[in-house]
């Protein structure tokens, strides 16, 4: 074992050890790592020591360094939170150790299912601003292989604020992706295994997979270049897997590319992925709801006192 | 209702129950442990996912830590910690125990002639 590898391990100690909580919590593994080192190098040759050696610090700084970036991130969500005024600064409850530590503990759940919760509605706002974008659109919108791209030009600069009715489309459908993807993972990083949070988490899936359907149905309704070679590829590959060719003769409408497909990809876009995605998007909210609501009823079981202002505990306090 | 509460709050992963079987009769820190289950041909435990482990059992409420007297590692002046296991801890191996006789010794009830 070279001095470069208690370098690199004098290193990580030095960086970790800034961050005061994490290195509380970790420093003995960094310990356990170095003081392996002995019973490494007598098991395996030399460079295989140094090559577990390193993978194992490497390991332990993605690890550490991970919880100390989820803590940051949570510390300056709360703090956010605090400043929006959707979190309450200190428990208001009689003023007894063991609610302040449950609530304490219950922080980060509640931060986490809020911003779920919040999500949830701007997943929905996305989903009706397309909807109501997309039936604009329709009004003027041929899905025909020689009236598509004529028929948008047409709505781009003939319709008024027809550029904003598309852009608010295309912006509505994109943000409707990144905004599901980000719910699936503050969704995760909150799991709590009710009916609720499972009909929220199932039909937040089926909603990303429903906007990243309608993005994907969207490639050729264009009917530009890009789309129709991105499509045409595309449609190669789900040539290529199982049960492949049937399904490409479902969803072009033939072996080409032409107004059957484009009516096809239109009508999979506009009344069976649309639709969907509104009902999804309204299940999920309406489950997030639950969620809270049952969230809330369990605190105010616990924890009564709490549901009282400060005044009210006082204002009894004072007629005892 | 309580009851299934806490059965779900006693749950423990293989690589856990393992990990609290080494710390039952005795205060270990972490290679202990690792050195341990090794030792006694029990389930071998990745070097990586023990440390993880030990925190998740120590929110739980599992397992309780506290510093030893060894002097801090010269290089990165980190400190050993040792492991010992809790009230509730024990609980949640007896429980796990518990089941797994159970499940040995369970019979299907004799059917009516």
């Amino acid at each position: 074992m070279s001095d470069k590898d208690f370098e690199i391990a004098g290193k990580i100690g030095n960086i970790a050890g800034r961050f005061t909580e994490a290195w509380q919590e970790y420093q003995d593994w960094l310990r356990a790592i170095i003081s392996s080192r002995s019973a490494l190098a007598q098991c395996y040759p030399a460079w295989l020591a140094t090559y577990i050696f390193r993978w194992r610090l490497l390991y332990f700084v993605v690890y550490v360094g991970s919880v100390i970036g989820r803590n940051q991130i949570m510390k300056r969500l709360k703090q956010l939170l605090l400043k929006l005024g959707l979190m309450r600064n200190k428990p208001i409850s009689a003023s007894s150790e063991v609610s302040d530590q449950s609530i304490a503990f219950n922080q980060t759940d509640f931060v986490l299912r809020r911003i779920a919760t919040l999500l949830a509605v701007a997943e929905l706002t996305l989903c009706g601003i397309a909807a109501a974008t997309g039936v604009m659109l329709a009004f003027y919108y041929q899905p025909t292989a020689v009236g598509a791209y004529a028929s948008l030009n047409a709505i781009a600069h003939q319709v008024s604020n027809g550029t904003l009715i598309l852009s608010l489309h295309n912006i509505a459908g994109n943000g409707l992706i990144v905004l599901a993807l980000v719910q699936l993972v503050v969704m995760f990083l909150g799991r709590r295994f009710l009916p609720s949070w499972l009909t929220a988490w199932i039909s937040g899936i089926v909603l990303t997979l429903c906007a990243i359907g309608l993005s994907w149905t969207a490639i050729i309704l264009n009917w530009d270049q890009v789309g129709f070679w991105r499509f045409k590829i595309e449609l190669s590959i789900i040539e290529s897997l199982p049960a492949g060719l049937l399904l490409r003769e479902v969803l072009a409408g033939g072996s080409a590319i032409n107004t059957l497909t484009l009516q096809h990809m239109y009508t999979l876009h506009s009344y069976v992925l649309a639709i969907a995605a509104l009902l999804l998007s309204v299940t999920h909210l309406t489950a997030l709801i639950f969620q809270e609501q049952y969230w809330t009823l369990q605190q105010f079981r616990r924890n009564p006192w709490s549901f009282l202002g400060e005044s009210a505990i006082k204002g009894d306090s004072s007629t005892s | 209702m309580p009851i299934a509460m806490s059965d779900q709050n006693l749950r423990l992963t293989p690589n856990q129950e393992v990990i609290l079987a080494a710390l039952r009769f005795h205060r270990r820190y972490g290679l202990e442990i690792l050195v341990a289950i090794e030792k006694s041909g029990g389930k071998q435990i990745g070097f990586n996912s023990l440390y993880p482990n030990l925190k998740k059992l120590e929110e739980k409420g599992f397992v309780q830590s506290e510093w030893g007297d060894e002097p801090p590692e010269e290089h990165t002046g980190a400190r050993r910690k040792y492991y010992r296991i809790t009230s509730t801890g024990l609980r949640a191996l007896e429980a796990k125990q518990q089941l797994l006789e159970g499940v040995a010794t369970w019979k299907p009830e004799p059917k009516g002639i």
